[in-house]
């Protein structure tokens, strides 16, 4: 019913008396009209569409005293998903979002009642050591150290969007 | 003929109006009157922790100071105290119900009361508002009181209306047996009452917590909490960084900014402004103001501070207001009384003592200590527990009286300044401890303005 | 093109049709119009979807979201709003250009599902206007919805059903937005395409008996000319003029100012100060709508005067026809002017 008109006819007996160029004019310039009015909406749709106003997840989150873990120990912290490890040295953080697909990782072991022997990917079975390094499986790469850090009240800080060496630890 | 030439050119032009309809709204988009606002132009959201509601405010008013360290943006955010639409960006609709000024007294309840805030328990001190209401500043049962004895409607100078009713409350602590009456009506003269307090109900209730300032320099201010919290400059522009206010326009407080370092400046917007003239019952501006160019410093402000033929020691223009009139003296402490004489707490002895005794003081030992939150909240203030500080004659701190080794040092609220306070102990005073009112000291301490 | 083959669209057309149906000052193509508002109406709702979530804690919310914060979003909510306000205007005229034409003429049918979308329409009007959530829909949400307890025996299942609950609470919102989306939407795409495709059964637009006729794609031309220009329209409109949003509304405090019905209730709310809730809210505006629906069986059978502006025919339809109409845009105009 109200789709554009895709074929340019004529009223009856107009052919003949039509100057053709002005009217293929008028038609090539409606087309091209029609094609940008198109889309400039069809991209101010998008933009509409793209828009996002939730919040974005906490890039850092603090996981309480040091105290508060023994050594060893290996806790999962939701707010940034990663695991606070801490080992004789001191603290390290490291992501348990998985670097093949990104599905959280499990720990092998707890490291405080039996040793932790390492992570794997309940996905598709990607395997890391105790350090994180990747052992097999689809994961191309280890996973990643995040920072930990101790904020003015002496709370421990994870940040997410910070990454640190393997070898770094928080000395509490 | 001429229809058939015309006949690919409707379509062409209606074409033509839809694509100018889809370039206006990319105009319409680009060109959303917050943007102007902004150099970078983006909306800028806040989720306050108190509320949880999203709030826009900061899209337009991007760069406003923040109101007081006390009240974080991120915690307190805008609507809580200002009302309107926090989540929409239209000038019309994120301003309905807005609250231009939180402080005045007929919305204070809701924006800065609260049992958590500023209308909690006495104990607490928190009971900032209530005490605020049955103050002497928000009722002008004085002047009202003194009024109506002056033209016969009364035989005393008693207090019995004030320009609303208000009862007194449980829970103010010890006044020391200063008289207080237990209620105030609001103030309305019956039709036969003389003409004169007619007049004065008509002209002269411009001086009080809730009355609206004269439009004009030297008394730009706000109403209620604000009128004192709230700096304003003598030209009463803007000076501040919000990019919705005007710089030009007189009326505006100095910055978006809560203060109790309140310089005399600001006591000036409503005190030793002008006469009531009692004769017409009208309000007659002071002439002298501002001060000669000719006057140095400290001179204007002698000047400025006080109307002539008055006599006043160094301390009385050389400090300001709030270093020797006390929070409870200012603010009310929850009692309703019947003129600022009543409800006086400071005098000269306060700090400086007397021939035999050196002003009242104590340590500091709890934390929770009011001198520490009261120091706490001012900029200039210094103070921690194993302090000495000074003392009324009930107990309210003078957080900016200190004791250090021998010496007693005031620091000016307002500016930071520091003084030591000579004391009447040990000094060649020839007063007498039953005459502490000031007038006695100006008989040898006294600077009269010209 | 000298390619003949139609498209797709144009099969939605008979090869050909008569000169007079395809006059646009025969029709003024309200209908054809009012199917375009239709598709806006999709296409716009479709993106206001996205972002629209229907909760006592969402629904103003995120309507201010749409307007303020996502790109473009006030320009589709515009679109949406005077589409759906054009609608009732559009669907209202074509009634009539049917009545004064002899439209319905052996098509009594087709006047009945016309009759339902226009209740549709109006239905989801309203139900639109209370997902705003904001204070001017207090009269909607309380005096529409309790006029529904009014109708006998059905009256405390019917506001249910409406509600969601014994009151306007937490279920209301999600309520109104499942009949507004989707309940309501998809009974007028059913009722809009069977309505169509009676006017194909029934031989097209009503017509005199015998005209010329002409190619379709006379008509084609004609409809995208239409359709360009009433688009255009629409979004100046839209460009021009926001569509309302009052401060957020709040069940549990008087309305500041006199609620005022949504402009095609006026009528009503105007009945409602002269006779009880169940006279003037429930049993004039069925009345009403019973003298419609009664229009082509009880007040003119005649096949005569099809296709012929106020045939002579069809007379006393016509004349109780606008008898009811201008009763309608009197009560509304009175109201609006209080």
């Amino acid at each position: 019913m109200c789709a554009m008109p895709t074929n340019e006819n004529e009223w009856p007996g107009e052919e003949d008396v039509e100057p053709l160029s002005r009217r293929k004019l008028f038609t090539g310039l409606r087309k091209a009209l029609l094609a940008a009015t198109g889309a400039l909406a069809a991209g101010e749709a998008a933009q509409m569409m793209a828009h996002s106003s939730q919040p974005e997840p906490p890039e850092s989150a603090t996981a309480g005293k040091p105290e508060d873990y023994a050594a060893p120990s290996l806790t999962f912290v939701r707010d940034v998903r990663a695991y606070l490890v801490r080992d004789a040295l001191g603290f390290y953080a490291l992501d348990a979002v998985c670097s093949h697909l990104g599905c959280l990782v499990r720990a092998v072991g707890d490291g405080q009642n039996s040793p932790l022997l390492g992570f794997e990917c309940p996905c598709h079975n990607s395997h890391y050591d105790a350090q994180g390094e990747r052992i097999s499986g689809p994961a191309p790469r280890g996973l990643r150290y995040l920072a930990v850090e101790l904020d003015s009240t002496g709370n421990l800080i994870i940040h997410r969007d910070r990454e640190t060496h393997p070898d770094d630890r928080l000395i509490a | 003929m001429r229809r058939v030439a015309l006949a690919g050119l409707w379509p062409l032009l209606a074409t033509a109006g839809l694509l100018l309809v889809v370039v206006g709204a990319w105009l319409r988009e680009r060109t959303a009157p917050w943007r102007r606002y902004q150099d970078d132009p983006q909306v800028r959201a806040v989720v306050p922790s108190l509320t949880g509601q999203r709030e826009l405010c900061l899209t337009c008013h991007w760069s406003i100071e923040e109101i007081s360290p006390s009240h974080p943006v991120e915690v307190v955010g805008c609507v809580a105290c200002h009302g309107g639409v926090g989540i929409a960006l239209d000038e019309d609709l994120a301003h309905t119900g807005l609250i231009r000024n939180p402080g005045d007294l007929s919305v204070a309840a809701q924006t800065c009361g609260g049992s958590a805030c500023h209308s909690g328990a006495p104990a607490d001190h928190r009971d900032h508002l209530p005490r605020v209401e049955r103050s002497i500043q928000a009722t002008y049962a004085g002047a009202i009181a003194y009024v109506l004895r002056a033209f016969g409607v009364q035989p005393d100078s008693v207090a019995r209306f004030g320009i609303y009713a208000v009862q007194s409350y449980e829970g103010p602590p010890d006044n020391g047996g200063r008289p207080v009456v237990e209620a105030l009506a609001a103030f309305q003269p019956a039709p036969d009452a003389p003409p004169l307090v007619q007049q004065f109900a008509g002209n002269c209730l411009t001086c009080h917590l809730s009355a609206e300032a004269i439009q004009a320099p030297y008394f730009y201010r706000a109403t209620g909490c604000s009128a004192c919290h709230v700096l304003y400059d003598n030209d009463g522009l803007y000076k501040g960084g919000d990019p919705t206010l005007p710089r030009d326009e007189p009326g505006h407080m100095r910055r978006h900014e809560l203060t109790t370092a309140i310089p005399y400046t600001q006591c000036n917007h409503c005190h030793n402004r002008g006469n009531y003239e009692l004769p017409t019952m009208t309000f007659v501006p002071r002439a002298d103001i501002p001060a000669p160019d000719y006057l140095n410093a400290i001179e204007r402000r002698v000047h400025e501070y006080y109307q002539p033929i008055g006599q006043f020691t160094l301390c009385e223009w050389e400090l300001d207001c709030v270093d020797c009139h006390t929070r409870r003296e200012v603010m009310g402490d929850g009692y309703l009384y019947s003129s600022q004489r009543d409800a006086r707490y400071t005098e000269c002895r306060t700090c400086h003592g007397t021939l035999d005794a050196p002003p009242l003081s104590y340590t500091i030992t709890d934390p929770d200590d009011l001198a520490l939150r009261l120091a706490f909240l001012n900029p200039n203030l210094e103070l921690q527990v194993g302090d000495t500080i000074l003392m009324t004659d009930l107990g309210e701190p003078l957080p900016h009286v200190v004791w250090r080794g021998d010496r007693l040092e005031l620091t000016m609220k307002a500016t930071g300044q520091r003084y030591d306070v000579p004391l009447v102990l040990g000094s060649g005073c020839q007063q007498r401890p039953d005459q502490q009112e000031s007038h006695y000291c100006h008989v040898c301490h006294a600077y009269e303005r010209e | 093109m000298g390619d003949s083959r139609a498209s797709f669209f144009e099969h939605l057309h008979p090869a050909t049709i008569p000169a007079r149906s395809a006059a646009f000052t025969y029709t003024f193509g309200l209908g054809g119009i009012s199917v375009l508002l239709v598709l806006v109406l999709l296409v716009t709702g479709v993106l206001l979807m996205f972002f629209y979530e229907p909760s006592l804690a969402r629904a103003y919310s995120s309507v201010a979201a749409i307007t303020y914060e996502a790109p473009y979003g006030w320009f589709v909510r515009n679109l949406h709003y005077w589409a759906g306000q054009w609608l009732v205007v559009t669907a209202t005229l074509h009634m009539a250009r049917v009545v004064f034409t002899g439209g319905y003429k052996r098509r009594r049918l087709n006047w009945l599902i016309g009759l339902g979308l226009l209740v549709l329409v109006i239905l989801l009007d309203f139900t639109g206007l209370v997902l705003r959530w904001d204070a001017d829909v207090s009269w909607a949400l309380l005096v529409g919805t309790n006029l529904l307890r009014e109708v006998p025996l059905l009256g405390e299942t019917l506001y249910r059903l409406a509600v969601g609950g014994e009151t306007v609470g937490a279920a209301t919102p999600v309520r109104f937005y499942g009949w507004h989306i989707a309940g309501l939407t998809i009974a007028l795409l059913f009722l809009g395409v069977w309505h169509i495709w009676r006017v194909r059964r029934d031989g097209g637009i009503s017509h005199a008996a015998r005209t010329p006729r002409l190619s379709r794609r006379a008509l084609v031309r004609t409809e995208g000319l239409a359709t360009l220009v009433v688009l255009t329209m629409l979004g100046v409109v839209s460009l021009l003029w926001d569509a309302p949003l009052a401060p957020p509304a709040d069940l549990n405090t008087p309305a500041a100012h006199e609620s005022a019905a949504p402009w095609f209730f006026l009528g009503v709310q105007e009945a409602l100060r002269f006779a009880s809730p169940l006279l003037a809210g429930v049993i004039a505006p069925l009345l009403v709508l019973g003298v419609l629906a009664a229009l082509p069986y009880a007040l003119d059978r005649s096949a005569e005067g099809e296709g012929h502006w106020f045939n002579a025919a069809g007379r006393r339809a016509q004349i109780v026809f606008a008898a009811a109409l201008l009763l309608v845009i009197a009560l509304t105009v009175r109201g609006a002017l209080r």
